[in-house]
């Protein structure tokens, strides 16, 4: 068990130091002219180059990969082109917003996903799962920027049951986590939480919406395709119910391809939180992205880049780790 | 003989499925027409400018209402979506083509090269697909042409491992062994032996990632990276709608509704090929 | 010692579903159980016997529906209950093992839990509270490294003590019916004469009214005392084991027992086998008369008409319009 585990980590970092390098081409070597963006359009040719220089855009390639690796490795993300300010820290400040959004989105749609496939898998072929169904393929063919504009629009604006930017309509409560929920409630301020609470609603149910389908979709066909198994006979003749057989007995087995999309899917939940980020106004990384793209800042772009897909990694890295424990087939190996 | 009869609804419910299985075809007919003669179904040009008109709701003329510059909307959704579905299958069959060429030969040649193929594979794999679309296309320079690139690039590695994985199971069968022993070369033995085994799994994938590829195009269109004004993309469009959410409604919600049946249509074709594939597997 | 009737199947009829038809798989068969003995229902592949059992306890698959009959047990009538007064019998008052011990258990669970469940369900007991019981109940059905076995996953065991362990599970909660489906097919000979002898035990230990299905007419001889023979899904004979073995009149139960191994054998006697093959469920649907018409040599004109009655002595029926003569 234990050369599984570390297998498991040595091939994250691995799967880490090829997304660096990758994002160092992306940076470094594929656009034209960085040091042009630096210096400004009517920029003239001596600029560029003391721009270049400034950069250290004019020393050879491999040394400016060391120099990436390492500042990365010290946390350093270098400076942002429009604002001249250090991005590292930009990105820290910026960073609880987009968590608290994509881990409540997270917790619901797994939920959700997973009750639902639950659902549809034991009511077979009753009028509920149909329109568990419908819906499903309804929620994944939105676009999702799309459907928070929507929501935005007729249940914020027309309606005004629900905020229509930002996170807060008060001061912060004092920052342990920088999560506005559980600062707030940790404060005892009841109605901070509950404000919070009022302008997460809408962006977690567009998130929500656009993902819990396939989550739902798999856990059915994975809960069926279980319910031929032949303990699942022994269960019922030893007089389980139909509740017994399927939490007790069915999920633990069916859930291993449950997980493992779970944690592919964080990866949409990633791209999509940038574009419900910017529709609501959301202060976190996505809108920094977006503030970077409209500048073409791109130190900032690649930092915010390689910020996300560490998360990415380290999820599907918890998804690994998780498998021994949920499956005790795997355990055993 | 005392036995139950088989229920009415259920034979109904056989009769009616069997009539529904070709629809999706005309689905696809449908599409071809909107995407070849766009003015069948919008006379209006979607470039035209028309002051006097701007944000007007939806009215006989304009059936979907105009945007800012008065420009009839629903001409620029027709003509938006004929380039998101034009477009997302372009990206989606390059992205097959290379990323079957790529798994194919890992599988078939194993040993580094196929180790080197995977590793990079993994490492495309390893980015949220959105991120790295934005990181590339920011990197090359908005356009429409560098989402191309851009998608093509995030999409490849998922057909690679697939191919791959098939291409692992399919050489152990004779009929490779054979070819082999006949002195065909590799990328011959992938197109002309392996192929036609792999296009049924392919061609439903292709479908359901055309749907997904419209969604992350309009997505990337919508951050500014896709399509540049006055290029009709529902992308586009919607992130121009955001300025006037408030006093225009149907600027905002009608376009997405477009994105949305291209996509649905792209999961009923989806659905459709995959219960032909099963069909032939019971055969 | 023969008790009172605990189980009476009355008129059985089940059919399934396949292929846009409905095909019966038992016909009108009828039998009693009581405590204290083991009835032996014993058939060819498809002859219904297994479909018998889970219609008994309503466990029939999606496909399959009991067209007529009534199966009574103590009192009621089994296919008449509700869904949940089926389920607060299942496992407590009636027990039923499943075939193959090796893939019946839940591979992530632990045995200890499994074997202790119908307590969870029936008697509202905690896993700590039913653990010891389990325990006991494994170490009766002659396993000897209980504890281990508790905690171990059903991989890690044979098939024999997998099997003890199934019929543990079953005896959990003291049932009144047990019923045993094909117990000894996946398991080697010498652990099958073990598990057969602990079938014995149980039911003598516990006057248990056991139901016993094979395919094997010589190894459920050993412990029965009543055999069913089933053909086409049909009933074709019924009786005291003794008569079965000794004083068969049904040419497919004569045909069985001559084309097995049995202890007795002259030197050189020949094993004759049945001709022909085991009915197409299909065929035997739409052909009225005897099943067993084709490979039958004793077939005379009544047989194409109209299946046989059962008649015969008491305690002793068969179904055949010339059966065999007392050799």
């Amino acid at each position: 068990m234990i050369y599984y585990l570390l297998r498991r980590l040595v091939g994250a970092v691995a799967v880490l130091f090829g997304v660096v390098t990758g994002t160092f081409v992306l940076s470094h070597v594929v656009p034209s002219c960085p040091a042009c963006a630096v210096a400004g359009v009517r920029a003239g040719p001596a600029q560029i180059a003391a721009a270049a220089h400034s950069l250290g855009l004019d020393r050879p390639v491999w040394e400016q990969y060391v120099t990436y690796i390492s500042g990365l490795a010290r946390g350093d993300f270098g400076i942002s082109y429009a604002s001249r300010q250090e991005i590292g820290p930009a990105i820290l400040t910026y960073l609880p917003a987009t968590l608290e959004l994509v881990v409540y989105s997270f917790i619901v749609y797994a939920v959700l996903g997973v009750g639902l496939g639950l659902v549809w898998a034991w009511r077979g072929n009753r009028p509920e799962s149909w329109i568990i169904r419908l819906f499903s393929m309804l929620g994944t063919a939105l676009p999702v920027f799309w459907f928070a504009m929507v929501l935005q629009l007729w249940l914020g604006s027309t309606l005004g049951w629900f905020p229509i930017t930002g996170r807060l309509d008060m001061d912060p409560p004092p920052t342990i986590t920088g999560f506005y929920t559980i600062d707030a409630l940790a404060a005892g301020n009841l109605d901070a939480f509950g404000n919070a609470v009022w302008h997460l609603a809408l962006p977690v149910t567009a998130l929500v919406i656009w993902l819990f389908a396939v989550a739902t979709r798999l856990t059915q066909k994975s809960v069926v395709e279980e319910m031929q198994m032949p303990y699942v006979r022994t269960a019922i003749a030893k007089g389980a119910g139909t509740r017994r057989v399927l939490l007790g007995h069915v999920l633990r087995n069916a859930i291993n391809p449950v997980i493992t999309m779970l944690g592919l899917q964080f990866g949409w939940l990633l791209g999509g939180t940038v574009l419900v980020e910017v529709v609501f106004s959301w202060p976190g990384i996505g809108t920094y992205m977006f503030n970077a793209l409209q500048t073409f800042d791109f130190p900032a772009i690649m930092a915010v880049t390689v910020v996300i897909t560490l998360g990415f990694v380290i999820v599907n890295l918890i998804v690994d780790l998780i498998y021994p424990v949920v499956d005790p087939r795997i355990r055993l190996t | 003989m005392a036995a139950p009869a088989l229920g009415r609804v259920e034979a109904r419910r056989i009769e009616l499925g069997r009539a529904m299985r070709w629809w999706p075809l005309l689905l696809i007919a449908v599409w071809v027409v909107i995407i070849a003669l766009p003015g069948l179904i919008a006379p209006q040009n979607p470039l035209t400018l028309n002051l006097a008109n701007t944000l007007a709701p939806p009215s006989g003329s304009n059936f979907f209402g105009t945007d800012e510059a008065g420009r009839d909307l629903w001409s620029r959704c027709v003509w938006g979506v004929r380039y998101s579905l034009g477009i997302s299958i372009v990206i989606v069959v390059s992205a097959a083509v290379i990323g079957t060429l790529i798994g194919g030969l890992a599988g078939l040649l194993r040993g580094p090269i196929d180790t080197l193929l995977m590793r990079t594979t993994d490492v495309f794999l390893a980015f949220p697909y959105l991120i790295l679309a934005i990181a590339i296309a920011s990197a090359v320079g908005p356009g429409l042409t560098t989402v191309v690139v851009a998608l093509t690039a995030v999409w490849w590695p998922g057909y690679a491992r697939m191919v791959r994985g098939q291409v692992l199971a399919l050489k152990e069968l004779a009929f490779v062994e054979g070819a082999r022993a006949a002195g065909t070369s590799t990328p011959m033995i992938l197109i002309r032996h392996l192929l036609p085994h792999l296009l049924p799994q392919l061609s439903a994938r292709v479908s359901m990632d055309v749907g997904y590829a419209v969604l992350a195009l309009t997505g990337l269109s919508f951050l500014g990276l896709g399509a540049q004004p006055p290029t009709p993309e529902l992308g586009a469009i919607i992130a121009d709608a955001r300025s006037h959410l408030l006093v225009a409604w149907w600027y905002t919600t009608l376009p997405g509704l477009f994105v949305l049946a291209a996509v649905l249509s792209a999961m009923v074709v989806n659905d459709w090929l995959e219960g032909r594939n099963k069909g032939e597997l019971s055969r | 010692m023969i008790g009172t009737t605990v189980c009476a199947v009355d008129g059985l009829t089940v059919a399934y579903h396949s292929g846009g038809e409905w095909l019966q798989a038992v016909r009108e068969v009828s039998f009693e159980v009581c405590s204290g003995e083991i009835l032996a229902i014993v058939g060819e592949t498809g002859s219904g016997k297994s479909t018998t059992a889970t219609a008994m306890i309503r466990m029939l698959p999606r496909n399959g529906r009991v067209v007529s009959g009534r199966v009574s047990f103590d009192g009621r009538d089994l296919l008449a209950l509700s869904t949940g007064e089926m389920r607060r019998l299942r496992g407590q008052d009636i027990a039923y093992v499943p075939q193959q011990p090796m893939s019946a258990f839940n591979p992530t669970m632990t045995m200890g839990r499994q074997v202790a469940e119908p307590l969870l369900i029936h008697r509202g007991m905690s896993q700590s509270e039913a653990a010891p019981l389990a325990a006991k109940r494994l170490r009766e059905m002659g396993i000897h490294e209980v504890e281990r076995v508790m905690h171990a996953y059903p991989h890690e065991l044979s098939g024999g003590m997998l099997q003890r362990a199934m019929i543990a599970t079953a005896m959990i909660c003291q049932p009144k019916l047990l019923i045993l489906d094909e117990p000894t097919s996946a398991l080697d000979v010498t652990i099958q004469r073990q598990i057969l002898s602990l079938i014995k035990e149980v039911q003598v230990g516990y006057h248990l009214a056991v139901v016993l299905i094979s395919h094997d007419l010589t190894v459920v001889s050993q412990v029965a005392d009543r055999i069913l023979v089933l053909y086409g899904g049909r009933a074709a004979e019924i009786g005291p084991t003794l008569d079965i073995t000794t004083r068969s009149r049904h040419p497919y139960t004569r045909g069985l027992l001559r084309s097995t191994l049995t202890g007795t054998l002259e030197h050189k006697a020949k094993l004759t086998s049945l001709a022909g093959y085991p009915p197409n469920p299909l065929e035997v649907d739409r052909e009225p008369g005897c099943p067993f018409r084709p490979r039958c040599h004793r077939e005379i004109a009544e047989c194409a008409v109209a299946f046989p009655p059962l008649e015969g002595e008491p305690g002793h029926l068969w179904a055949c319009y010339d059966p065999e003569p007392v050799s």
